[in-house]
């Protein structure tokens, strides 16, 4: 059997016993609500590895379906999810290409898709040591309206 | 390379009787997450499974992402708690859910948990309550999607 065969959470539980993790530096800050402090998206050890073997991690658009259903006005659980099982996984990323991914998966796609558009850019990809060092002041953080937008890019 | 797969309803101890793998599969938890204590990163922790991300929004204020959806909004999420020293003092987190937009926490109701991911608030608990960044442990359970 291959490993693409299997359910979905059963590649996870395989890539927990055969991969080794890998912490990224890259960490993504955005900005969803004007009154709240800026966020930082930071990727899972496990989760990098399984991306960056290949074979395990269903296409983001699966996501994003599934995100489509449970906003449906009286969603109660999901009726799709062999979609996450059974849809061709994705062939091994980049770690570039994994933060990408990601971003099209665990932020608000209002943030990624429109980040730079309006008066300053609302998300920027950097490495953890262009992050303020301590936490003090943190519910004060936001991105620097004064960034350059090619080096956000 | 192989990937074994061993389909079985039941599963049976020489002297203890015989229960359904339904239970075996549906009582595991879906996700184990640690979370270090300043919120910048997910620990590499024994048994931790199922997290894409984790999204640090300010002081005490953490969603974990996961990477097999859960099947619905209703399901369990655990903190653990713990003390300092000699004080009883609680260190835990809670789901967020935001009483102002979405009225009374019930089964169906808590703001901070989707099925794709729980946002919750990290405290202490002294001699007053304050969202404090702390270590978190979680442990879900329920259905898989």
């Amino acid at each position: 059997m291959e490993l693409k065969e299997l359910h979905l959470f059963d590649r996870l539980c395989w890539a927990k016993d055969n991969l080794e993790s890998y912490q990224s530096d890259y960490r993504v800050v955005f900005e969803d609500n004007v009154d709240e402090p800026a966020k930082v998206l930071v990727p899972d050890p496990n989760w990098m590895a399984c991306a960056m073997h290949g074979g395990i991690l269903p296409p983001v658009w699966v996501y994003h379906e599934l995100e489509k259903d449970e906003k449906t006005p009286g969603f109660k659980k999901h009726t799709r999810g062999y979609l996450l099982h059974e849809t061709e996984p994705m062939p091994p990323m980049s770690e570039e290409e994994a933060i990408e991914y990601l971003i099209m998966k665990d932020i608000p796609n209002h943030v990624w898709r429109t980040w730079n558009e309006g008066n300053k850019p609302k998300m920027v990809i950097c490495k953890k040591e262009q992050l303020p060092q301590t936490r003090e002041w943190r519910n004060a953080w936001k991105i620097d309206p004064n960034i350059n937008s090619k080096q956000a890019a | 390379m192989a990937y074994g797969k061993i389909v079985a309803d039941q599963i049976q101890h020489s002297s203890e009787g015989t229960v359904g793998t339904q239970y075996v599969v549906n009582g595991s938890a879906k996700c184990i997450f640690s979370v270090e204590y300043d919120g910048t990163a997910i620990n590499d922790t024994s048994g931790g499974i199922n997290t894409s991300s984790l999204t640090d929004s300010g002081t005490g204020d953490r969603t974990i992402s996961w990477t097999n959806n859960i099947s619905s909004r209703t399901y369990s999420c655990n903190f653990d708690n713990t003390g300092w020293t000699s004080d009883v003092y609680d260190r835990t987190a809670q789901i967020y859910h935001n009483f102002t937009t979405d009225g009374l926490a019930g089964m169906t109701t808590r703001t901070g948990m989707l099925t794709s991911s729980v946002r919750f608030i990290s405290f202490y608990e002294g001699s007053a309550r304050a969202i404090y960044d702390y270590d978190n442990f979680g442990v879900v359970h329920g259905d898989l999607a």
